[in-house]
């Protein structure tokens, strides 16, 4: 009798190892294939995400270092940011045009002028050529009828992280708009309403000739230097005036080439005088001795 | 009829039971090699599947740290992405690419320009039209631009002359949609 169980045990015996190894080993194997299926099935969406985020970066930086290819580095001292903008103004005839700078990291410059469309939208594209070493941070413009309100606030390119693009020359100075970019109204009539071109004035042969409102000189000897514009800084009043090839904006007290600014007054004009010479009044488009 | 003798010649019920634990036996067997065979394949298999698996996640892993890497180093230039956005999306392009699609009866009076560190220019329009169907031929006009989109139609003033504000993001020539 004990032998004949012996025999149906050691007979049974292998199915139970069988059985022990499909369910401990198959078993739990075919499972984890099903895990597996799945989790390569998130590899392959990580994988496909991941691709097409680096290709957005890339395509950013390609079109980042085209639109930027004629940038220059500038300084976002307060200074050097109203010479800049005031620089930016040159040969437009704008009235009124309000000047705000805010320096340091993340500074720029804030305006709001009015004047002839083209006029208006020059000053937009000067403002926004990074070749002057800035860029508009956003901008508002206005059909006032005749003339054209803008609002605008500038950044300054002064340091370039991350190695996104080299790193480019510092901006050479100010320097004036070439014949090509000067705009008169003269030459750029008022345009009806509504969007359009901006026209340009074509390169002359000849030079440009002043714009009926730039400041001129009459009276003899003329100072070394010419009145820009007018502004109003902390509720002080302040004169910009292009001496050579540079822009500075100077105050009551400041000295140029011996020239002393005396007082500074919209209507009145920039009063300077010198031992040598006596008194000249500059205005926004006549001058006095 | 018996004699008393013993039957050699015939099988008795302990021989063929031996007999069927014997087929039981071997059957077992036999399904014991079947069963380590798939576990033995299906380990090798699963083996090799994890190691490609490790490596298919490391590759991904470095692909995403550096996309995300990428990623951060623009995020940290948000200043020259908004310049970018603004030379792209300069306001005279905006008006020459409005002027292209501005149909009759249309005056865009008032526009604002807002650069996005995410390199969008985003634009708000002042719009005044003759009349409701020329403002909708303007909308529709806006919507089939390859260089508008998320067009958000604003507040309107009517009757009579239609003043309205639409809301718009510029697209610049050559950035897909």
């Amino acid at each position: 009798m004990k032998r004949g169980r012996g025999r149906e045990l050691l007979a049974l015996l292998p199915w139970l190892a069988a059985a022990v190894v499909w369910f401990g080993f198959v078993s739990p194997m075919r499972a984890e294939q099903e895990n597996r299926l799945s989790q390569q099935s998130r590899i392959r969406r990580d994988r496909v995400k991941a691709e097409r985020e680096l290709r957005e970066t890339e395509a950013l930086r390609a079109r980042i270092g085209s639109a930027l290819s004629t940038v220059c580095r500038a300084s976002s001292d307060p200074a050097a940011l109203r010479q800049r903008t005031v620089a930016a103004t040159a040969l437009l005839p704008l009235s009124p045009f309000a000047l705000t700078v805010t320096g340091g990291p993340g500074g720029g410059a804030t305006v709001d002028a009015s004047g002839p469309r083209g006029i208006a939208l020059e000053l937009l594209r000067r403002m926004g050529d990074p070749a002057r070493g800035g860029f508009l941070r956003g901008a508002s413009v206005r059909d006032k009828g005749s003339n054209w309100g803008i609002s605008a606030a500038t950044g300054v390119f002064e340091s370039f992280p991350g190695g996104i693009i080299p790193a480019p020359r510092a901006c050479t100075g100010i320097s004036d708009p070439s014949p090509s970019e000067a705009v008169s109204p003269a030459r750029t009539p008022n345009q009806a309403a509504g969007p359009g071109p901006v026209r340009r004035a074509p390169p002359s042969a000849t030079p440009p000739e002043p714009a009926a409102s730039m400041p001129a000189i009459e009276a003899a000897p003329a100072p070394p230097f010419t009145l820009v514009a007018f502004l109003i800084s902390n509720g002080k009043s302040r004169v910009s005036i292009r001496v050579r090839d540079e822009v500075r904006v100077i105050s009551v007290g400041d000295a140029v080439l011996g020239w002393k600014c005396v007082s500074i007054d919209r209507d009145e004009g920039a009063v300077f005088t010198t031992p040598e010479h006596g008194r000249v009044v500059l205005k926004g488009g006549t001058s006095e001795r | 009829m018996s004699l008393g003798l013993p039957e050699f010649g015939s099988r008795g019920p302990a021989d063929e039971a031996r007999g069927v634990w014997r087929a039981v036996r071997v059957a077992g067997f036999a399904a014991l090699a079947y069963a380590l065979a798939v576990a033995a394949s299906e380990g090798m298999a699963g083996s090799s599947a994890d190691r490609s698996m490790q490596k298919a996640t490391a590759e991904v892993a470095t692909l995403a740290q550096t996309a995300e890497s990428a990623r951060r180093t623009l995020l940290k230039s948000s200043d020259l992405l908004v310049a970018a956005s603004s030379v792209e999306s300069s306001p005279e392009q905006v008006m020459r690419d409005l002027a292209e699609i501005l149909p009759e009866g249309v005056a865009v009076v008032s526009y604002r320009f807002e650069y996005q560190p995410d390199a969008t220019a985003r634009v708000d329009l002042g719009v005044v039209a003759r009349g409701p169907a020329a403002y909708d031929r303007f909308l529709s006009a806006l919507s089939k631009s390859e260089r508008f989109s998320d067009i958000r139609p604003g507040s309107e003033s009517r009757p009579g002359l239609v003043r309205a504000t639409v809301v718009v993001l510029h697209r610049p020539k050559g950035v897909a949609r």
